[in-house]
């Protein structure tokens, strides 16, 4: 079996217009160079060369230039699929919300090594002025009284005249939580001890004249006792899982589970404490219960508070050994599920402080001087406090485009859909010419038949508006951005299969397409080896001039709505979007606009550029 | 291909019935199905489809000799509520959006094939430069945009058209919303009809109005106003039309007149090194003459074929200048329907798109045998 390439050692004896390809590169390279040459004296070529270019590069770099890129908002742990995905550009706030460095507070609480079991806040004498509850290992229960001054006040110091009532005998190791829970609006305590139980006391005076029963253990609905395998850390809870308007108790201990226990006293038996173990998905991510093994040691505290920008409940789990996670609720906010968060990086206008791990730690989210963001307090447990307040600081990065309807940075959107767009219409042309290649030159090389059937095909095509049959079959796929790219496809790539046709045409007969087959090359070889590449010349011309068309097509049909969906960052879609508003705010309409039109502007001064240049006639 | 289109959209049972979900029951699904023949096989769908489209029809079997003809039926448009015909829907739109193209196209002519000789003329200078320029952001532009940045100037900032005193009467969305037919006493044509009616044996009926806004507000002629007054009204109406035409016809108008543009200058380029224009020229006739009389004829082949291509950009313009401007046309409503799903809705306007695009083309070639007579002897 002979291949084409052996020809070549015949060269001496046959024409040499038979090697297809060396002669062909031969003249098209010297037509090349006079075009090349020719170009360079158009200055609007130049000026759509250099903007197609420059527009390419802003593409190519857009995460490293745009201020404000696509981010992941949130991942499913379990399926790793992204549940929210901020748009390209997207940002809710100007503003960011940053870290103080932490600041020795150890003074103020004067802690001793080792003593710390955990912190509790809380307005116990009801003064509107958060106090700290700190359960130690020393059978203790210590009030600290917030003294400062103001709504702002960050000043706390020991109050010994507050008394508890006496702390269990055989609990060394107390962990205090606070709660309303004989709904009479005063705060009682509940304390879980090292012995694995959970004891409770209610103040029947007055907040700031308390009267407090003995400390009881707790029960459950049976009146069994609640016993845990270790150190237990009851956390009573306000997001009321059940939804019954009473409040829930959360139980970490020692097993790495979360016990969550429903209230289901009735409303006349308001006093009695009935808990129900909640033994179905207590705390879930949809309905499988949440697993802490094997993420630390020890016992488990939770917390459960807003510390993100958002309204869903997050908790807080940080184990003996010293590691914490924090977790965010998707889902009802009297039904939370819980998803574990990424500390380092999860949103954009907030992060969290990066702390160290040290057993025995326990921290306090809390917005402490009243400015609607979180600060933080940390223990330690060799009696360190640290404290960092969260704060604004708007964001000095210029926003030359100005900002959408949601504050998104026009800038950013742009240069994102830039990219987009050019990336779609690439992957268009691209596939329009293979499609239509491979159609027009099995057209065009076996003729009859086979060639009236594809021209009729191709016909059908053209007997449509190219805007109105892309629709058509955009609307028939259904509206997402790959099957807008498909319908474009099928509008496109009958007009290559016309040209291809006609240059394999003009191609079959030439020398070296009989010298092939009279070395009996098959059909299949002839065509893609030695007809084609001949003849792929003017349709890469051809696609590269159609890429602005492309580019035009889409950005028309996203603003009719296909393709993109609202809030996308594509340019048709962003001026639909921006449609609404955009007698008062023009820029929303007029920047995506202005980079669409320039897109084709270029690669149409590119495409008049080498018709001049091609066109022999005008060239005269 | 509308065919082909129309199977694969969605589920027509639920495009029918709509969003409210009570009528959704077995039976009506049932009796929908059958009614819409969803239960017959693909080829039996095609050849019925076909036998609907058809707009012969015999009437009874004993009667094959008399054919007649009927409008197409295209089913019907559920996005409306009720549902309305499709044909009706096309005939009832398609004036508004025939206007438009029309005017636009009117537009681009008038100023698209001077421009173009201008340039061809002073080749390489500065009206060349100008008008290449022109052109070529005409082609790039995009459509929507143009519209909503027009919107902006004219509504906006200047209200160029309030100081201008022209104002606006009437709304967009109102415009249609006038009397499907004329009264008689209120226009010209009606009154015509008047008078011709009084004779015994004619009866006329009522005349439907054009659906072209332009020239219905000319022939708009109020009863019980003085008619010097009622005169001016019309006037003033058709002003106002005129005024509101005005910003997308221009959208559309634009990218019609950068091709025509470019297309004009290339064949008056090429026409003026014909051997006949340096005879022309030798026999010493003015540059008029040998321009407007010699070279324009032999040039405006070409630009024929772009202005009859050219509708093609001027239905794809439609659909987008429509949906910007609120123009009541059938753009508009295929966008409309196409995001109801509207099956019968999408599968008429893309027909009566080809239909269109098609019977241009064949006028451009009828045209081309008027125009150059050597293609008539082939």
């Amino acid at each position: 079996m002979t291949t084409g390439y052996e020809l070549d050692m015949l060269e001496d004896d046959v024409p040499s217009e038979i090697f297809s390809f060396r002669e062909s590169l031969k003249t098209r390279g010297k037509e090349l160079r006079h075009s090349i040459s020719l170009l360079r004296k158009s200055p609007l070529f130049l000026f759509g060369f250099g903007t197609i270019l420059a527009l390419v590069i802003i593409a190519l770099l857009a995460p490293y230039i745009t201020p404000y890129g696509p981010r992941e908002f949130l991942i499913d742990p379990l399926a790793g699929e992204i549940l929210k995905q901020e748009p390209p550009g997207a940002i809710d706030t100007r503003e960011y919300l940053l870290w103080t460095d932490f600041s020795d507070v150890s003074a103020q609480f004067g802690l001793a090594d080792g003593l710390l079991v955990r912190t509790w806040l809380v307005d116990l004498n009801n003064d509107t002025k958060v106090d700290f509850l700190i359960g130690t290992s020393d059978s203790r229960l210590l009030f600290y009284q917030n003294v400062g001054t103001g709504a702002e006040a960050t000043e706390w110091e020991l109050n010994t005249s507050f008394t508890f009532p006496e702390i269990p005998e055989n609990v060394t190791h107390v962990s205090p939580t606070t709660g309303d829970m004989n709904r009479d609006n005063v705060t009682d305590i509940m304390i879980g001890g090292n012995d694995g139980f959970l004891y409770r006391t209610i103040n029947r005076g007055t907040p700031s004249n308390a009267n407090w029963t003995d400390f009881s253990l707790v029960r459950n609905e049976t009146g069994a006792v609640l016993e845990f395998p270790g150190q237990a850390h009851p956390t009573l809870v306000n997001f009321d899982r059940d939804g019954n308007n009473k409040t829930d108790l959360v139980v970490g201990s020692t097993d790495n589970k979360l016990y969550v226990y429903i209230n289901e006293a009735s409303i006349i038996r308001h006093e009695k404490w009935e808990l129900v173990l909640l033994e179905e998905a207590p705390l879930d991510i949809y309905d499988d219960p949440l697993d802490f093994e094997g993420l630390g040691t020890g016992s488990i505290k939770a917390d459960f508070l807003h510390i993100n920008p958002t309204e869903s409940w997050d908790m807080i789990v940080i184990f003996d050994s010293g590691h914490y996670y924090y977790y965010t609720s998707i889902g009802l906010k009297s039904s939370p599920s819980f998803l574990e968060m990424d500390k380092d990086n999860l949103y954009v206008t907030f992060t969290f402080p990066t702390l160290e791990e040290v057993p025995g730690m326990d921290f306090q989210w809390y917005d402490f001087n009243h400015d609607n963001i979180s600060d933080l307090f940390v223990f330690y447990s060799e009696g360190n406090v640290r404290f960092a307040e969260q704060y604004k600081e708007r964001d000095g990065r210029p926003l030359i485009f100005g900002t959408d309807a949601l504050g998104g940075d026009i800038f950013s959107r742009c240069i994102w859909a830039l990219q987009l767009d050019l990336i779609l219409a690439i992957w268009v042309v691209l596939w329009a010419l293979v499609v239509g290649t491979i159609v027009g030159s099995i057209a065009g090389y076996y003729g009859g038949w086979i060639d009236n059937l594809m021209m009729r095909i191709t016909d059908v095509f053209f007997a449509f508006p190219g805007l109105i049959l892309a629709m058509a079959i955009a609307a028939a796929l259904g509206k997402n951005m790959f099957n807008l790219s498909i319908a474009l496809i099928a509008v496109w790539w009958a007009g290559y299969a016309r040209i291809s046709r006609g240059q394999v045409l003009s191609e079959k007969n030439k020398l070296y397409v009989e010298a092939a087959r009279a070395v009996g090359l098959s059909n299949t070889r002839i065509i893609f080896r030695h007809v084609l590449p001949n003849s792929l010349y003017p349709l890469l011309v051809a696609a590269t001039l159609d890429l602005g068309g492309v580019v035009l097509t889409a950005a028309g049909l996203s603003f009719i709505g296909f393709g993109a969906n609202p809030g996308d960052a594509e340019l048709g879609r962003m001026i639909a979007d921006g449609r609404e508003y955009f007698i008062q705010a023009p820029w929303l309409v007029f920047f995506p606009g202005l980079v669409i039109f320039l897109i084709v502007l270029a690669f149409n001064l590119i495409g008049d550029g080498l018709r001049d240049v091609m066109d022999p006639k005008i060239r005269r | 291909m509308s065919f082909i289109l129309s199977n694969s959209i969605g589920d027509p049972i639920a495009s029918y019935i709509g969003e409210d979900q009570d009528r959704l029951t077995e039976d009506r699904v049932r009796i929908l199905t059958e009614q819409l023949g969803l239960d017959q096989p693909l080829h039996i769908q095609y050849f019925r489809y076909l036998q609907r489209l058809w707009p012969l029809e015999t009437p009874e079997l004993t009667n094959i000799g008399t054919w007649y003809l009927r409008a197409p039926d295209l089913g019907v448009s559920s996005s409306f509520r009720p549902p309305a015909p499709v044909i009706d829907v096309i005939v009832d739109r398609f004036p508004a959006t025939a206007e438009l193209a029309i005017f636009s196209m009117i537009f681009a002519v008038v100023i698209g094939i001077p421009l173009g000789i201008v340039s061809a003329i002073r080749k390489d200078q500065l009206p060349d430069q100008v008008s290449r320029i022109t052109a070529l952001s005409g082609v790039s532009m995009p459509i929507f945009w143009l519209g909503l940045m027009l919107q902006v100037l004219i509504f906006n900032s200047n209200q160029i058209f309030e100081d201008l005193g022209l104002g606006f009467k009437m709304p967009y969305h109102e415009r249609y919303n006038i009397n499907k037919f004329y009264q008689k006493e209120d226009n010209i044509l009606g009154a015509v009809v008047g008078l011709l009616n009084l004779l015994p044996f004619l009866d006329l009926g009522p005349i439907p109005t054009t659906g072209f806004y332009l020239i219905d507000n000319l022939l708009y002629l109020p009863a019980g106003v003085p008619p010097l007054e009622s005169i001016v009204l019309s006037l003033e109406l058709f002003v106002d039309a005129l005024v509101h035409i005005f910003p997308p016809a221009f959208c559309l108008a634009w990218v019609q007149m950068a091709l025509i543009t470019r297309m004009t200058r290339m064949a008056m380029i090429e026409t003026m090194r014909q051997d006949f224009i340096l005879l022309a020229k030798s026999k010493g006739l003015t540059e008029r003459v040998i321009i407007y009389r010699h070279a324009l004829k032999n040039a405006i082949i070409p630009t024929l074929t772009i202005a009859g291509l050219s509708l093609a950009g001027l239905l794809t313009g439609t659909v987008l200048t429509e949906t910007v401007f609120d123009w009541p046309g059938i753009g508009r409503w295929a966008v409309n329907a196409v995001s109801n799903l509207d099956i019968s809705a999408i599968q008429g306007f893309v027909m009566i798109t080809a239909l269109i695009y098609v019977l241009s083309n064949l006028l451009v070639d009828i045209l081309y045998a008027y125009v150059d007579p050597r293609i008539r002897y082939d």
